[in-house]
């Protein structure tokens, strides 16, 4: 069996050549690609017959799509790749093999097994997964406790977060306040940057929530929220800039 | 924190006395009467103003507590009006009435409206630096505590970030798997490379970052398999794991990875015994059952389990309980009720 490796790290390569050769001595790794462009180029000017191609999703120079997108592959591809859980939901849904990072003998194993089922790469399918990774992944939904039972409050609901010692509280657009079991650093990285600014270390605010900006002493910013609330936002002196840049739409 | 000065029962006892002189003084200077100072200095007419000076004293500082509790860091000077006025007005009520008072019972004739005006002038001027003193302490106290109270919210932020931090890197276990490596590299490439995927597995999960609050037991099973791995690779650990879960139940991310490292690492670690874990479940928990001898000192299990405690406190009226008998132990993880189908 002839395969070609399209992988930029060289460790990678050697690990997934001395698996591939553990499996069935017989198999020959033809080629082994570094970028994408030495990837298209090789795939162009193929004088021997490959069988498989195991590619990885993030090459130094970008996407591996844009090798399917430049070249007519007839070939059964096994996707290798080190992103999380959701671009993995992406490639499951598609039906399109993979093979998640760090390689372990077994899932190469198994995905070998079936590689003679595996049917001609389908651009659109591939395209589409493709894209969904390229898409930066954002929390849509919180998990809150109501009554004796958990529901979800949608992100759009969410005001206001905030945290008081070791307590998170979230404010939803009604008022309602519940506790959240995460802390604002975490937060901070997963909700959408153009929908919610972090105006001080303890507290996020939605853009929808806010009411008023009120230019307070000591060169900061006091929000008053389309919602009564307890606590007095402040937008604190160094966020300031970052704050009006985002109201203005450029974060 | 610190009681400050004017509300320290010394200040207030002695406060109204050297007013009370200090007023009895300067109504002496205005009647032109400073020799009487020579030949009668204590006498009812002192005590009553020491006794104006107090009620004064204490009902300026009522009146402060009171009202200018709604007084914001966006200070403004008419926030002041209402209590000033509040506490002069006061303050004039009680001087006539108590003049009056004095004047009818101790003279019997009432005052004229020129002494009256007198009286009431000094008094008001004392109330004046009683409303000031006191303001001042009662704003320097309520911006200190506001500050102290905004410090340790800061401080229990950072150490709660901290916690989660150390968490998730998890130092012991990482250094534990870097020996491993280090023996393994020498004796058995294959087997080091094994412990390096399954290291890699275990802290892509924890690390990664938390989109989910939830997530199916099953799902973590997966990564609780390759810890497990991991500490099978580690000396003297000799662990076995065993699902008998069917159900779809969900766990607060990462339960079962914590648990079960916290019973590794709480046990006492034998070459000879196997430390088998038995998942089953009932109606509302999720039941860890094993066998082994605990660590004579080991705070690990009751550190983790008051850790995940505070995350399913937010879901759950149930918390997670470790109940021992001899060498049996059981852990009841509470099931997660979820609102219809919300994943």
């Amino acid at each position: 069996m002839n395969v070609i490796i399209i992988e930029d790290e060289l460790p990678a390569i050697k690990k997934l050549t001395d698996y591939l050769h553990k499996y069935d001595a017989s198999i020959k790794i033809i080629h082994t690609c570094e970028s994408i462009e030495i990837a298209v180029r090789t795939l162009l000017n193929l004088e021997k017959p490959v069988d498989l191609i195991f590619m990885d999703i993030q090459l130094s120079d970008g996407l591996s799509f844009e090798i399917i997108e430049q070249v007519d592959i007839d070939n059964p591809i096994i996707f290798t790749t080190a992103y999380d859980e959701y671009a993995i939901d992406a490639f499951k849904l598609n039906s399109i093999d993979y093979i998640l990072k760090p390689i372990s003998y077994t899932a190469l194993s198994s995905s070998l097994k079936k590689y003679k089922r595996l049917s001609k790469p389908q651009t659109n399918i591939i395209k589409s997964a493709f894209h969904k990774i390229r898409e930066k992944r954002y929390k849509d939904r919180f998990l809150v406790k109501l009554g004796n039972k958990i529901n979800t409050i949608p992100i759009n609901e969410v005001a206001l977060i905030y945290a008081e010692g070791r307590t998170v509280y979230l404010i939803t657009s009604h008022g309602q306040k519940f506790i959240i079991d995460y802390k604002i650093e975490q937060l901070s990285e997963i909700l959408d940057p153009s929908i919610f600014n972090r105006i001080n270390r303890s507290s996020i605010i939605h853009i929808k929530a806010i009411k008023e900006i009120i230019v307070y002493s000591n060169s900061r910013l006091r929000i008053d929220t389309i919602i009564s609330i307890e606590k007095e936002l402040i937008v604190s002196r160094e966020k300031v800039n970052d704050f009006k840049t985002w109201l203005e739409g450029d974060l | 924190m610190i009681k400050s000065i004017v509300n320290q029962a010394l200040f207030r006892i002695l406060s109204p006395i050297i007013i009370g002189l200090l007023a009895y003084i300067l109504l002496l200077l205005f009647n032109n009467q400073l020799d009487q100072l020579q030949s009668e200095f204590i006498n009812l007419e002192l005590f009553i103003f020491i006794v104006l000076a107090l009620l004064i004293q204490e009902s300026t500082r009522f009146v402060i507590r009171k009202r200018t509790n709604k007084i914001s860091e966006s200070f403004a000077a008419k926030q002041l009006i209402s209590p000033l006025a509040t506490s002069l007005m006061i303050a004039v009520t009680i001087t006539t009435m108590t003049i009056t008072f004095y004047f009818k019972i101790r003279l019997g004739y009432a005052p004229e409206y020129g002494e009256l005006i007198h009286f009431n002038i000094i008094f008001l001027l004392f109330t004046l630096v009683y409303f000031s003193l006191y303001l001042s302490f009662f704003l320097l106290e309520k911006d200190y505590s506001h500050s102290m109270k905004s410090e340790l919210c800061k401080k229990q932020e950072i150490e709660s970030d901290f916690i989660q931090y150390k968490n998730g890197i998890n130092p012991t276990l990482l250094f534990e798997c870097f020996e491993s490596l280090i023996v393994l590299t020498h004796k058995n490439v294959e087997q080091a490379d094994e412990l390096l995927d399954n290291m890699a597995q275990v802290y892509r999960y924890i690390l990664s970052p938390k989109y989910e609050e939830v997530i199916s037991l099953q799902e973590e099973w997966n990564y609780v398999t390759q810890l497990v791995d991991l500490f099978k690779s580690l000396p003297y650990r000799k662990v076995e794991v065993k699902l008998n879960v069917i159900e779809d139940i969900y766990i607060v991310k990462g339960t079962m990875l914590t648990i079960i490292e916290a019973i590794i690492r709480s046990v006492i670690a034998s070459e000879n015994q196997m430390t088998s874990i038995l998942v089953t479940s009932d109606n509302a928990n999720i039941l860890l059952d094993y066998n082994a001898v605990s660590k004579l000192q080991d705070q690990v299990m009751t550190n983790n389990i008051d850790i995940l405690n505070s995350s399913y406190r937010v879901y759950s009226d149930q918390i997670i309980m470790n109940t021992t008998k001899g060498h049996m132990h059981q852990i009841r993880i509470p099931i997660l009720q979820l609102q219809n189908q919300i994943l």
